[in-house]
């Protein structure tokens, strides 16, 4: 997940980020995540990437990592 | 090759260019060169800086950043006109207008990443040291003339003017350090190069101030005036880099729009 959204947030913040939000919204460390979360965190991201990426780059990228971890 | 220490060394190379193109004119047409190649980046500037805000969403806080940032360089454009450039009121209502919607366009860029729940990567506590060191540079250069200003005001209220555009220069400069760490946080990334480009210009611009001070003091006359102008052209230049890359950032990538069919 970081990976993908390394390509706009560069390596270190795309690791903050999945970080940050997955304290924030789900109250896990990264390495707690499983599949089921993942929808959860997605959501939690949205907003973010929404922000500094717009409607339809945020969806391009959340919506294949929706689809590789249902 | 590698592609990026060039396209970031760019607008150096540029100006330096633009700089020894107008000094080849003649002395007596090197000031001419200036101010036309000055308006020529200027509105080079504003335009990147538009189509980048084009590119944004409607209701997207980047959009607005992108607009007030092309306003910003377009009165910078519109005050060295050869109509405007006489007088005196529209040159301070100029670069009165540019140095208020700067600090406001950088602000917008900052609150964005901040406020979408991110942070530079450093301690709380140092994220507050680095505006600070700005602050400090800002206030020792913008300082005294917003001290002077001040003290016109009083024979000549329309010094008022000059009061807020040194204020607005002193909140840019601070706002320098922030940009700076968002940059360095997304490094890596295709969100990185606005905000380092904005950065870059942004650092141009101190320097230009600094120049402005201390270049006559130790260079000749013209290697002074080629120094600032050399600053000049390149903070606008940034600006320009700055609004093609945030635009090309909100280009769909086919890679990702092909994985999201799939």
């Amino acid at each position: 997940m970081a990976l993908r959204l390394a390509d706009y947030l560069g390596p270190h913040t795309a690791r903050a980020a999945v970080r940050t939000f997955a304290k924030s919204a789900l109250k896990l460390t990264p390495e707690e995540i499983r599949p089921e979360h993942v929808p959860g965190l997605l959501d939690a991201l949205r907003p973010m990437l929404r922000t500094l990426l717009g409607r339809e780059i945020c969806e391009d990228i959340l919506a294949p990592l929706g689809k590789e971890f249902p | 090759m590698r592609l990026r220490p060039i396209v970031a060394a760019a607008p150096v190379v540029i100006a330096a260019l633009l700089v020894a193109l107008a000094q080849a004119t003649g002395p007596g047409q090197a000031l001419l060169a200036y101010e036309l190649e000055g308006t020529v980046v200027k509105a080079l500037a504003a335009l990147a800086c538009a189509l980048a805000a084009m590119r944004i969403p409607p209701g997207n806080r980047l959009r607005h950043a992108w607009i007030l940032q092309a306003a910003c360089y377009l009165a910078l454009a519109l005050k060295t006109l050869p109509v405007l450039s006489g007088n005196d009121l529209a040159v301070r209502v100029g670069t009165l207008t540019a140095n208020v919607l700067a600090p406001l366009a950088q602000f917008l860029m900052i609150r964005a990443f901040w406020g979408a729940g991110l942070a530079p990567a450093l301690p709380p506590r140092a994220r507050w040291l680095a505006p600070l060191a700005t602050f400090t540079v800002a206030l020792a250069l913008a300082g005294p003339s917003i001290v002077s200003h001040v003290r016109m005001m009083t024979e000549d209220p329309s010094a008022i003017l000059l009061v807020f555009s040194s204020v607005g220069d002193l909140a840019s400069i601070t706002l320098l350090a922030p940009l700076l760490l968002i940059a360095a946080a997304l490094r890596g990334g295709r969100l990185a190069w606005p905000y380092a480009f904005m950065a870059a210009g942004e650092a141009c611009w101190l320097l230009y101030d600094v120049a402005n001070a201390f270049a006559p003091m130790v260079l000749e006359r013209s290697w002074a005036r080629a120094l600032w102008e050399t600053l000049r052209l390149s903070a606008c230049l940034y600006y320009a880099w700055a609004g093609v890359a945030q635009r090309a950032a909100f280009v769909r990538h086919p890679a990702q729009l092909a994985r999201r069919a799939a």
